[in-house]
């Protein structure tokens, strides 16, 4: 009964988590019941909360910039706040850039709008030339320059998706507009018969054309489509600056379009029923399964389920250390149980994720990380089953947590639940060879870190006798056994997809030798074993230098910049890399010295 | 006898085998680093496609080429070998085995597939425009000479088609049909051409080539761009009297005429062109985004195709993800441009395309065999270990 109970100790947090916002004051919760509105941004249904949380990454490089939540920041933005302008919001760390821009330098490397409003000409001008030059022969400070560019670029639209920037009181938006567009059209009638106009009459008139200029512009900048169309031959959602400019919009979008202008503009006060409304009229436009992926991504936002599962794995295995230190088995069922408990969170995560985007776990960079995580752990949990040795259970946890943080890192880069490029979309070659193909990442990881802690362990202590060497090298045989399996059937399966596709088998391309040589490197291990060439330890450093392997099949031929498979080029990260590379080069040389310097066999 | 045996255990060895993968490991490496700046093409054919990589120095009096590492087709031949001969010399076939031998097996058909893919498959693009029917598809880097006699009388033209790999310097092509020999004074893989106003001293005598200066420059080894090629022929009549001398380039348009014994002949350098028995119409090309986002959805080109052997018409389809196949050739939507008025196709000849499906299969199914075999072996040890 007690395991049952430390199985769903995660499951406690992460509804502690859930339902925390219900605790909140009035305003707060406006605003979260307002970032559960869908709406359409780069090609995506979404609610507002990812829009939010995206834009703010984008910006800032984080979640919650300044610490402050980033639908409140993105909701002052859409809403015109003034106070907007002087948040520390565009993350610079290109010293160049700075003094390009003439901006002192300050210790968050963040800068308000305000800051930059007076060196914007100049930005774009530079931006622009930048542009000219080829992609691949662009320096840093040409990237950085076009990157800020396109932040300033995506601050404006979003602040000009609503309301106009010389908004005055005279301009009183949607309801005043039709009334007024109404009156104007028979004054336009009037002056189409000669009839004169009074000054009262002009005055109108003239308003009305700024109406018109206003929408005009809204429509232009924004970048948002928060408005569902119930009109016919229209996309099923529009702009607020097209439905603005709709000669006769439908009763729903005329009401919509009120009740989202009178949130914006007095959100900070407005009661919780009229939030309610708004939300109601959305997702009535919406059919039931968007209703569900929208909310269920409001939901899998809120958990933050990978963050999450990634300080669960770390404190599981400081605990598992501080037991190991101190000799305490006896809560180890604790332990397992709790593992197994996120482990399930892991995989619920990306299930969500499979769910929302209607996808095979694996559509680019970001998620091919979490998956092979999860196809890391489940591994070494299997690997516990059969050989009954909790050291496994230390490895899944480090394992766990560095390569959750690899994947937060990789998260800065923009939304992870993107639409598919043309070229890769297509969900059975998806579900089949990147899945496939990230299994067999997965399994030479495994193989490769048992290998180095094996190495690590003989070398600098004398354990690594008899039964217990059999063994790790049986495991390490049998998963990488396991890696070439599913490495070999992976890239047939990527060749098969371009004959299909491409109409060729094989194309050279970075990625496709990526992972050729995985399938290499397993042969050459396996080939030099039975020809007597490696014995334990040999084969151990080999299965090191597999990581390299891997890690350079994964990412290093995405830094290279050239391909087809252009589904997630890094940015940085090459000094990660490297320094990657250089250790697990490291416990290579180590396993390959003679006998005479290992602890373990030393006589 | 011994010698054989030797030979027999040397290339069925497994140290070779070890050996072979070692050097296609560092090739492949290598392949993929160099395409960074030299492009796919040139990268594979330098490393993987070639008998050696080789070296050129530059000597006091002549360029020496030195072979510096085995190339790919070496190194996947002795693999080939290797796995042959140890088919025949060290495999015993055993049932429990029966998983590693399939595997084997089907690594030598891979192998015979990859070569045959890359002695018969022909790659080229057909450029669709908006309306215009088109039958020939272009080579992306080689190129032709073309000579065309017009003819009077019937509706088509005699087109005498020269490939780059004879337009070699100093080389004499004689044409049975033609009452002239050409001659190649030079040809330039890629060059820089500027038009003057006045003529310049090239040694050009006809045409338009005599106002152009000509720069030779380094091929771009490029997969998106085309080096402009160029030559220099000398047309030399029966009596071994010379015609001029004529510069024809990739970037000049347009035929330069000669007429000889009242005859007009027109000259060009154009892609090498595949002519197909089929006539393409480009009816329309759909470009989608994603509503909001520059994220490309689909590309499809709306295709009016006609097979002038069968008289048989029919509307197709290309996009990504789903080409059309039509007698071992393969279109599939490649790139497009000009606003969307142009769309460019990939043409892919593969006579040997099976192929490669048939080892899969096979290599797929042996390597699960084998890998459920041995897990189970070890289970019931284990088993048998623990109760023991």
């Amino acid at each position: 009964m007690r395991k049952y109970f430390y199985f769903f100790c995660p499951f406690l947090i992460l509804l502690f988590l859930l339902i925390k916002p219900y605790f909140e004051d009035p305003v707060t919760k406006n605003v979260t019941s307002f970032s559960q509105i869908p709406l359409v941004f780069e090609g995506r249904l979404q609610p507002f909360d990812s829009l939010a949380r995206n834009t703010c990454i984008f910006l800032s490089g984080k979640q919650r910039p300044m610490g402050a939540n980033s639908r409140d920041v993105i909701l002052e933005l859409i809403s015109m706040n003034p106070n907007v302008d002087d948040y520390p919001l565009f993350l610079i760390r290109d010293t160049h850039v700075l003094d390009f821009l003439s901006l002192s330098r300050s210790r968050s490397h963040r800068y308000s709008f305000s800051q930059l409003v007076k060196a914007l000409p100049q930005l774009w001008r530079q931006a622009s030339s930048a542009e000219q030059i080829e992609a691949k022969k662009r320096h840093h400070f040409h990237k950085n320059i076009i990157l800020l560019r396109n932040q300033v670029d995506r601050y404006l639209s979003l602040k000009h998706s609503f309301f106009h920037p010389q908004y005055d009181a005279e301009i009183k938006h949607f309801s005043d507009f039709s009334s007024i567009s109404q009156r104007s059209m028979s004054l336009l009638d009037k002056i189409h018969r000669d009839d004169d106009l009074s000054s009262e009459e002009l005055t109108l008139l003239q308003k009305y054309g700024r109406y018109l200029e206003a929408f005009q512009f809204i429509k232009q900048q924004s970048i948002i489509f928060p408005i569902p169309s119930t009109q016919t031959n229209s996309p099923p959602w529009i702009k607020v600056g097209d439905a603005l400019l709709l000669t006769q919009p439908s009763m729903h979008t005329r009401s919509y379009l009120t009740k989202l202008y009178h949130f914006l503009e007095t959100y900070t006060q407005a009661s919780t029923p009229e939030v309610t409304q708004l939300a109601q009229m959305a997702y009535q436009s919406l059919s039931f399964w968007d209703l569900v992926k929208v909310k269920a991504e409001f939901y899998f936002n809120q958990s933050q389920l990978f963050l999450l599962c990634l300080c669960l794995y770390l404190l599981l295995f400081i605990i598992g250390l501080i037991l190991f230190v101190y000799s305490l088995p006896s809560i180890q069922p604790f332990l397992r149980y709790c593992l197994y408990g996120t482990f399930t969170l892991h995989s619920l995560g990306i299930l969500l994720r499979m769910f929302i985007q209607g996808r095979p776990p694996v559509t680019n960079l970001y998620s091919s990380v979490i998956f092979v995580a999860f196809i890391s752990i489940l591994l070494f949990l299997i690997l516990e089953k059969i050989f009954k040795h909790p050291f496994l259970f230390a490895l899944s946890n480090i394992l766990g947590f560095s390569s959750l943080i690899l994947a937060q890192q990789l998260s800065l880069s923009g939304d992870t639940l993107e639409q598919m490029r043309a070229v890769l979309d297509s969900n059975f070659w998806l579900a089949t060879h990147v899945v496939t193909m990230c299994i067999g990442y997965g399994a030479m990881f495994v193989s490769g870190f048992i290998s180095s802690v094996a190495i690590m362990f003989g070398f600098f202590s004398k354990k690594l006798r008899k039964p217990l060497l059999t063994q790790i090298y049986q495991m390490t045989y049998g998963i990488l056994c396991a890696a070439l399996l599913f490495s070999v059937v992976g890239t047939l399966l990527g060749g098969i997809w371009g004959d299909q596709s491409w109409g060729r088998f094989w194309g050279w391309d970075p990625k496709e030798n990526g992972a050729f040589l995985i399938v290499l490197w397993c042969g050459i291990i396996l080939h030099s074993r039975l020809a007597g060439l490696i014995k334990h330890k040999g084969f151990f450093a080999l299965c090191a230098l597999g990581n390299i392997v891997t890690a350079f099949s994964w990412f290093g031929v995405n830094m290279l910049g050239v391909g087809l498979h252009s589904y997630g080029f890094m940015k940085g990260g090459f000094v990660w890399l490297l320094g990657f590379s250089f250790v697990q080069f490291y416990i290579a040389c180590l396993g390959m010295l003679p006998d005479k310097f290992w602890k373990s066999f030393r006589t | 006898m011994s010698m054989i045996n030797s030979f027999l255990r040397f290339f069925s060895s497994l140290k070779l085998t070890v050996i072979c993968l070692s050097l296609l490991f560092l090739l492949v490496i290598m392949t993929t680093f160099s395409q960074r700046y030299y492009g796919i093409h040139y990268s594979v054919s330098y490393f993987m496609t070639s008998w050696f990589i080789t070296f050129t120095a530059k000597g006091f009096l002549n360029e020496n080429t030195f072979p510096l590492f085995p190339g790919g087709m070496l190194v996947s031949t002795l693999l080939f070998i290797n796995l042959l001969v140890a088919h025949f010399v060290r495999f015993k076939f055993q049932l429990r085995k029966l998983g590693i031998w399939l595997t084997h097996f089907s690594i030598i058909l891979l192998i015979v597939g990859s070569a045959l893919t890359h002695y018969l498959a022909v790659e080229s693009l057909l450029y669709l425009r908006k309306g215009q029917p088109i039958n020939y598809s272009e080579h992306s880097r080689l190129t032709e000479l073309v000579i065309v006699q017009p003819s009077i009388d019937k509706n088509s033209d005699l087109i005498f088609s020269i490939q780059e790999k004879s337009l070699t310097p100093a080389a004499e092509i004689l044409i049975k049909e033609l009452p002239f020999s050409i001659k190649v004074l030079r040809f330039y893989k890629n060059s820089d051409l500027r038009l003057l106003t006045t003529k310049v001293k090239n040694g050009i005598t006809q045409g338009i080539g005599s106002f152009i200066d000509i720069q030779e420059k380094r091929s771009l080894h490029r997969d998106d761009l085309r080096d402009s090629s160029s030559v220099e022929i000398e047309l030399i009549d029966q009596n071994g009297n010379s015609l001029g001398t004529w510069l024809l380039s990739i970037d000049l348009d347009g035929y330069q005429r000669v007429v000889i014994n009242g005859t007009p002949y027109f000259l060009l350098l154009r892609p090498l062109r595949f002519y197909t028995p089929y006539m393409f119409t480009l009816k329309q090309f759909i470009h989608e985004k994603y509503l909001g986002s520059t994220i490309p959805k689909n590309y499809e080109s709306h295709i009016d195709f006609y097979d002038t052997k069968r008289q048989e018409n029919r509307d197709i389809r290309l996009s990504m993800n789903r080409p059309f196949r039509y007698e071992n050739v393969t279109y599939f939507q490649a790139s497009f441009g000009e606003d969307d008025e142009l769309s460019i196709i990939q043409v892919v000849k593969n006579r040997a395309w099976r192929i490669p499906y048939i080892s899969c299969f096979l290599l797929a199914i042996g390597l699960c065999l084998q890998f459920i075999i041995s897990l189970f072996m070890f289970l019931r040890r284990k088993r048998r270990q623990s109760r023991a």
